[in-house]
């Protein structure tokens, strides 16, 4: 009986003791429960920054525009970063590469869906990308109230200069290409491909903007992020490729009136950083290296051969006593072969920067405003601003005199200035509609007029099927 | 939430039903006294310890009693027995009383033996039975494995037993001392299996788990505990990458169910996840040979469990689609003092490569090459043919991988306590060299300590395991495996007076030996912490909480002197130091309630919750253009320094729970249930549910079906069906952000977008199901176990390709893509032979996992339409079809499929996977009187990358080759495997040679038969070992991969990579020792 009653006991105090527990537990949970969305929360990492607060502050703003510029020169092989002039020299009657074969398809314009993952990687994938960049800088900084006005208008210049000049190539290298103005990837994915007016149209009206927001001097001490001529600059070029003769003269001449640059009488000191003769110059980003030109063309070793060599048109196009041909080309004796090279760019690479990655050239501006004359019938002028560029040359003045032979002057004398410089050479040929007359005896059977434009890549057509493919391919 | 208040109820409501306890109703008339033992032990959980024989002359019970004490009712079942019983722990071991003795034996023959019985990793074992066969005199051990038998004759023979364990006999023969060493039965279904938060044993689980006991692995000279695993388990694909010391390896359990993400299984050590080898630890190792479990030691592992099917793995949620590997450490269960001593040495080499060409046959594939292509070799382009001496011969391969690796391992083990408090502490040093020339190698220490206490009322129960490893891997930056195909006649690599040449005649090849001096040093610290608190307040009443901290640290170290360099280039010095940490802790309270009704129905209860965080934190600091490799060492000595750095947070909160039911070990049914939280997905999407449902009919308890099967001792078929989750996508993809560019421009920093940006994706889910049936037959002497599954993965995260007109190439979310992974596993064990002096076990299994991709929507037109193929394995490869070498032409020709008149993507066809169709192991262990052996064979069919047709290797170019690509065209009509010679680029035998390595031709059979592992071992009898005052002391002598048989024409069926380093035969000899 005791015995049952003491047992009875330590029962009934278990099973207080349980219940009270199990309340204990019951109450845990809700506590449990409303922590658990919160526990879950986690801080944002700190190599990422909040996309609105980026634009909420003025030096993280400045970071996201200056991002696009470092993200143009961080990898070989970009068009912004020595692809544009290698391959379109190439495309074009400049270029060849010195192992036999290899780049052959852009050699002798043999493009096939096979071989051209570079127009991929190296052109469409990495403009489209800074494109999304700028059009996100711009999208962020409308909806931005907490940067000053004259930071906002220099950062969107910057951004709308900087989706002009990818367009820009894009435009001159694969005809028609998908407008895309707005970061929304949904809308993006199936942009179709837009006329190529509809694609000028933007790049004019970017860099007329561009000239507006734009500064006429450099936001910082050197020339390297675009200010309101380095705009007016592109904008000229953009005027004379569609024929829009006055327009391209009056943005030249204000160019070369602003008396913010002169042509730089040392051939050897153009290519140099801060040159008078610089309108925009990409500097460098990789420590220990100057250009990726120099780096991709010179030969990297005493034992070495350079990797681009000059085709035999391009070295024979000199006159003999240009002394751009003395200064801008070398020659390398391999394997008892003397071998050109291009040598505007002299440094591979070396501890100090002293050479910059011209973009636009005050060299350019007077070569384009000749052909804008010479389109309106100002021969005279046209003459004037050819020879100021070839008695920088070391050549005496141009002997053609007539419409005809201008014409053919200007085209020789952009050759011989601006040849292996962002692919003058191949656009040039392209508008002046004169490629398949010199292309074709040179390349052979395996050109075709549909070559002046590259193939879109097969892999975004297949993964945006309202991409259409270029004639040809 | 909702499970957890439902558990909690139901609790409360039952805490007045019957748990275990001490009391004891009974109500029975004349029977026997087993019956009674059965009946306790329903009513109170504890177990009696006694033979049938000594049951023979007992007398039947009657007896009315209620809620009596157990030892009252005892006393009266055993008042007139010619037994009598004491109370160990949770056994009633029963005596034989002492009456009168047998008259043949004299009085003063009499002795009294004392002993102790231990397990193979020399913990005791309590409760196990010794009885003296011929005077049938029995006790059973105490808690600490001793035991004491009084007046036995010295012509005895001592049968020693107990569950999970296979029995010994043992002739006393004037002994007076004994330490019996019982050996885990692995087939047997007592043995316990824990399914992470519970656990279960064999014969009742609903779910599959496959247990690999510490010994199966310490079998193995291996210094990766989980590379020991290969071979044993079912379902579960283990691939070594390399023979490199540390060698990082992929774990596969049932097929690959993530197209794109991680299919790693969930790693726990001791309650707390642990990295998956899939953890890119280094920032730039590419070498695989830093696995993080290479900082845990073999030998501290009490067993591994492997949780397979969704019954098993649901309670692991959005973590378990992938299986969950569970780690245990040991344990001390003693509380007497021990001390334990292993040695041992080892010695590897790569065990099988290529035989490659020797410079007489190597010149004459160059010049056939030239007579071919019709051109005259000149320095520039053969300088082996021109300008090298023409005999020369250098062994590449013998030179760069034909050296011993060695391999030392100590490991001491120290434990004790009493009754209440045990403890542990083990140490241990391991060192492994490598096969290529320099001083390279992996050290490392290991260190941790184990306590345990138990209050006096058994009620509170405390363990606290930390463990610490330190490795460190120092290897060439590069493997050298890749630089034997070296022309044989190429420069020394160094001149008389030990400078490095790095050309002959103008032309270099580099020079590998230079590329030693870059050293990739990698350092590993991991720290683990577990502490549990288990509280009984109730009898089937638990409340535990688990704390756990697992911390990771890597230190990276690479250098690349100036003098590692070709000095033509006039190289500079880089020196690079990455550092990453990663931390998590854990924390799991949770409760569990048993409860028995009239012993027919058993339930078992159990809620908790995890918190859990992980904190990553890494930094890359490279210096630069160094002019002095003096300097290399100082990040600020360097002219040109960069730093990266990166940090990530991953929060993970959840509540489980699970109902285990068992009606009359009959009927057997289990839920499990887990709802997660997730910070690796964008704020709404952060919570999911997931559960599984477990059934198990154990047939054989049926009386009819047992009946009806007489051999047939146990059969359980069992089903399971539910849903996990894959959350393996890295953190804070759903964010919308900027981050640093490499490189600042113009001093300025500056900022790029991060990804595009998707907030709203989820977890991909796995649904699964399986079949099994467990057999044992012959008293469990053979069992068999038949699995099939189904595991079906939806919703999958993938980096969606976008047209790059978007800005970026891909966008993070989920894709109505399935993946099936199918399979049976057949599993076998059977104990062939078993006598006194001998056994024969012997174990067998087989897997065949069948993975297709059974839907993704628009395949045609994604980017993935090269790489997958619906209704063929994800793994899957298409490629030209292959139709030899045209005998006319001496070419390899192809398939023109769609008949265009060109070879192109456009005629690829499905080839083939490299996935195994089936593979296994075989092992078989061996007992005679002392000596020990197991024999281990695994097996896999396969198809694997063809060396010569994969790599597009282009015979007759200035690269050594294979002996056997020798059988090369020459003449018009030769029927060969490999294309005329050519050293060209560009006639069309090199597009060949580069098609070929697109076509099926690059997929061969791989595979093989080895001999994984053999094991000798002998325990010195313990006549010797008592002058020592040890316990036992045993000699072994293991190999790992001692030979392969395959067809295989590449170095190694199993990596099946050309560059990096096969993995070695080691054979290793050593001693342990237990005082």
């Amino acid at each position: 009986m005791e015995l049952r009653l003491i047992f009875k006991n330590r029962k009934m105090k278990t099973k207080y003791f349980t219940i009270i527990l199990c309340s204990l537990l019951i109450i845990m949970q809700g506590i449990i429960y409303t922590s658990c969305k919160k526990f879950i929360e986690v801080k944002d990492p700190n190599d990422q920054l909040n996309s609105d607060k980026v634009f909420s502050d003025s030096s993280s703003a400045v970071a996201a525009i200056v991002g696009i510029y470092s993200d143009m020169l961080t990898n070989r092989n970009l068009f912004s970063n020595s692809a544009v002039t290698l391959y379109g020299g190439m495309s074009a009657d400049e270029l060849y590469s010195f192992t036999p074969g290899l780049k052959d398809e852009f050699v002798k314009n043999q493009i096939t869906q096979a071989n051209h993952i570079n127009i991929d990687n190296s052109f469409w994938q990495p403009a489209f990308k800074y494109i999304y960049s700028a059009n996100l800088v711009l999208e962020k900084l409308l909806a931005s109230h907490q940067l000053s006005s004259s930071l906002k208008n220099q950062l969107m210049g910057e951004a709308k200069f900087i989706r002009a000049f990818c367009y820009f190539h894009l435009v001159n290298l694969f005809g028609n290409v998908p407008l895309i103005t707005s970061s929304k990837y949904q809308d993006a994915a199936i942009a179709p491909r837009a006329s190529m007016a509809e694609v000028y149209a933007l790049i004019i009206n970017d860099l007329n903007d561009g000239k507006t927001l734009l500064k006429e001097q450099y936001v910082t001490s050197e020339k390297v992020r675009p200010n309101k001529w380095t705009a007016a600059a592109m904008l000229s070029r953009c005027y004379l490729y569609n024929n829009r003769w006055q327009e391209a003269e009056s943005e030249s001449a204000a160019i070369i009136n602003s008396g913010q640059y002169s042509l730089e009488s040392n051939l050897n000191n153009i290519f140099l950083k801060n040159s008078i003769e610089a309108i925009w110059q990409l500097k460098p980003v990789r420590p220990g290296f100057n250009t990726y030109e120099g780096l991709e063309i010179l030969p990297a070793s005493a034992f070495s051969s350079p990797t681009y060599l000059i085709t035999p048109q391009l070295y024979n196009s000199f006159e003999n006593i240009d002394s751009r041909k003395n200064a801008w080309i070398k020659s390398r004796i391999f394997n008892s072969d003397t071998l050109y090279y291009p040598f505007k760019y002299k440094l591979p690479n070396g501890a100090s920067l002293t050479e910059y990655y011209m973009v636009f050239r005050l060299a350019e501006q007077y070569l384009i405003r000749a052909e804008a004359e010479l389109n309106q019938n100002k021969l005279q002028n046209a003459i004037t601003d050819i020879n100021i560029i070839r008695n920088r040359a070391g050549l005496p003045n141009t002997l053609a005199n007539n419409t005809q032979s201008l014409k053919l002057a200007i085209e020789q004398e952009r050759q011989a200035e601006l040849f292996c410089e962002w692919a003058h050479r191949w656009y040039d040929l392209k508008r002046t509609g004169r490629a398949t007359d010199i292309l074709a005896p040179i390349k052979g059977a395996t050109w075709q007029s549909t070559d002046v434009l590259w193939p879109i890549p097969q892999q975004e057509i297949n993964l945006n099927p309202s991409l259409t493919q270029n004639p040809g391919y | 939430m909702k499970l957890l208040i439902l558990f909690t109820i139901v609790a409360s409501l039952q805490v007045s039903a019957n748990g275990y306890g001490q009391t004891v109703t009974l109500s029975v008339k004349n029977i026997p006294l087993e019956k009674v033992f059965k009946e306790v032990k329903k009513q109170t959980g504890f177990s009696f310890v006694y033979t049938r024989d000594q049951l023979k002359n007992s007398l039947p019970v009657t007896i009315h009693i209620v809620r009596a004490q157990l030892k009252e009712v005892l006393s009266i079942c055993f008042s007139n027995q010619p037994l009598s019983f004491t109370i160990e722990g949770n056994y009633v071991v029963v005596q034989t009383k002492h009456t009168t003795l047998p008259t043949i034996l004299q009085p003063d023959s009499l002795i009294d033996i004392k002993g102790h019985v231990i397990n193979e990793n020399g913990d005791p074992i309590p409760g196990a039975t010794v009885i003296a066969k011929h005077s049938n005199r029995g006790v059973s051990t105490n808690s600490r494995g001793d035991f004491v038998l009084q007046g036995v004759n010295d012509e005895d023979i001592l049968s020693i037993s107990s569950v999970g364990f296979y029995g010994e006999e043992i002739a006393i023969n004037k002994q007076r001392f004994f330490v019996i060493s019982l050996r885990f039965a692995v087939n047997s279904l007592e043995e316990t299996v824990v399914k992470g938060y519970y656990s279960t044993s064999r014969k009742l689980n609903t779910g599959n788990v496959v247990k690999i006991n510490g010994s199966q692995i310490t079998n193995q000279p291996v210094s990766n505990p989980i590379l020991g695993l290969e071979g044993l388990v079912p379902g579960l694909l283990i691939t070594q990458n390399n023979g490199l010391p540390g060698s990082r390896f992929k774990a596969l359990i049932r097929g690959q169910n993530s197209i794109q993400n991680g299919n790693s299984p969930l790693f726990i050590i001791d309650g707390v996840p642990f990295l998956s080898d899939n953890d890119a630890l280094t920032q730039l190792n590419g070498m695989l040979a830093n696995s993080p479990f290479n900082s845990l030691d073999p030998n501290d592992i009490e067993s591994i469990e492997i949780l397979k099917d969704a019954d098993a793995t649901a309670i692991y949620g959005s973590r378990g689609a992938n299986g969950v590997i569970l780690v245990t450490t040991k344990k001390n269960k003693a509380d007497r003092n021990s001390l334990s001593l292993n040695i041992s040495h080892g010695w590897g080499k790569v065990a099988r490569t290529m035989q490659m060409m020797n410079t007489q046959q190597y010149l004459e594939m160059r010049k056939e090459a030239f007579l071919n292509d019709g051109i005259t070799p000149t320095n520039n382009s053969a300088p082996d043919l021109v300008s090298w001496d023409q005999n020369r011969y250098t062994d590449w391969k013998k030179e760069f991988i034909g050296g011993t690796a060695q391999t030392y391992n100590a490991q001491l083990r120290y434990s004790g306590g009493n009754q209440f408090t045990k403890f542990s502490f083990g140490t241990g040093y391991y060192k492994e060299t490598t096969a290529f020339p320099g001083d390279f190698g992996d050290k490392k220490t290991t260190v941790d300590i184990n306590i345990n206490h138990k209050s006096t009322n058994n009620k509170l129960n405390l363990n606290f395991i930390a463990s610490y490893g330190y490795d460190k891997n120092l290897l060439p930056a590069r493997d050298l495996t890749g630089f034997i195909t070296l022309p044989p006649n190429s420069y020394p690599l160094k001149d008389a007076s030990g400078n490095y040449i790095w050309r002959e005649a103008g032309y270099s090849v580099g020079n590998p030996l230079a590329s030693l001096l870059q050293r990739t040093e990698v350092s590993t610290d991991r720290s683990t912490a577990n502490g549990i608190i288990t509280y009984k307040p109730l009898n089937g009443l638990e409340i535990k909480v688990n704390f756990g901290y697992n911390k990771v640290g890597v230190n990276e170290k690479i250098q690349s002197p100036i003098a590692s360099q070709d000095p033509a280039f006039a190289p500079k010095g880089t020196s690079v130091l990455g550092d990453n940490f990663i931390k998590t802790w854990i924390i799991e309270p949770q409760v569990s309630y048993m409860f028995n009704l009239n012993n027919k129905f058993k339930m078992e209860m159990l809620a908790g919750t995890t918190w859990q965080k992980t904190e990553a934190e890494r930094k890359l600091i490279t210096g630069s253009g160094y002019t002095n490799d003096e300097l290399l060492g100082s990040i600020a000595a360097a002219p040109v320094q960069t730093a990266t750095n990166s940090n990530a947070q991953y929060n993970y909160a959840a509540i489980f729970g699970r109902i285990g039911i068992n009606w009359d070990n009959k009927y057997i049914f289990n839920i499990t249930g887990r709802r997660d939280g997730s910070s690796r997905f964008g704020p709404d999407k952060r919570f999911a549910n997931f559960g599984a449902a477990g059934v198990g009919w154990i047939f054989s308890n049926v009386s009819s079906i047992r009946k009806a099967i007489p051999f047939l001792s146990f059969g359980k078929l069992r089903g399971s069906y539910g849903l996990t989750g894959n959350d393996q996508i890295g953190n804070y993809q759903y964010l919308d952000t900027y981050r640093g560019t490499i490189f600042a421009y113009d001093g300025q920093p500056g900022l790029t977008p991060s990804r595009l940006f998707n907030s709203d994706y989820s977890w991909e889910e796995n649904k699964k199901i399986e079949l099994a049936a467990e057999l044992g037959f012959f008293q469990d002497k053979l069992t068999v176990n038949l699995t099939y599954y189904k595991n079906k993965s939806d919703n999958q995260i993938i980096r969606y390709s976008l047209p790059t007109q978007t800005g970026f190439t891909d966008v993070l979310l989920n894709f109505p893509g399935v993946v099936q992974n199918k399979g049976y596993e057949i599993s076998l064990n059977a104990e062939i032979i078993k006598t006194k002096n001998f056994q024969w076990n012997t174990s067998f299994n087989i897997s065949h996992n069948e993975n297709k991709l059974i839907s993704f929507p628009g395949l045609a037109n994604s980017s993935y339409a090269s790489t997958y193929v619906i209704g063929k394995p994800l793994n899957a490869f298409s490629g030209l079809h292959f139709m030899g070498v045209n005998p006319q032409t001496g070419i390899y020709q192809f398939e023109d499929l769609n008949k265009d008149g060109i070879i192109s993507n456009a005629d690829n066809t499905y080839a083939g996977t490299t996935d195994p169709k089936y593979f296994g192991g075989f092992s078989n262990f061996f007992h005679y009187k002392n000596f020990q052996l197991s024999i281990l064979l695994e097996f896999r069919k396969q198809v694997g990358v063809d060396p010569v047709y994969s790599s597009g290797s282009r015979l007759g170019y200035i690269t050594n080759q294979p002996t056997y690509t020798l059988n090369r065209w020459r003449n018009a009509g030769d029927i060969v495997p490999y294309q005329r010679y050519t050293q060209s680029f560009t006639n069309s035998a090199f597009s060949a040679a580069s098609n070929v390595s697109s076509s099926d031709a690059r997929l061969t059979d791989a595979s093989y038969l080895r001999l994984k592992n053999i094991a000798f071992s002998y325990d010195f009898p313990s006549s010797w070992i008592k002058k020592l005052n040890a316990l036992s002391w045993r000699i072994f002598f293991q190999t790992q991969n001692l030979f392969t048989i395959t067809k295989y024409k590449g170095h190694d069926p199993e990596n099946q990579s050309l560059g990096s380093l096969p993995p070695l035969r080691m054979i290793s000899v050593g001693t342990q020792i237990n005082f």
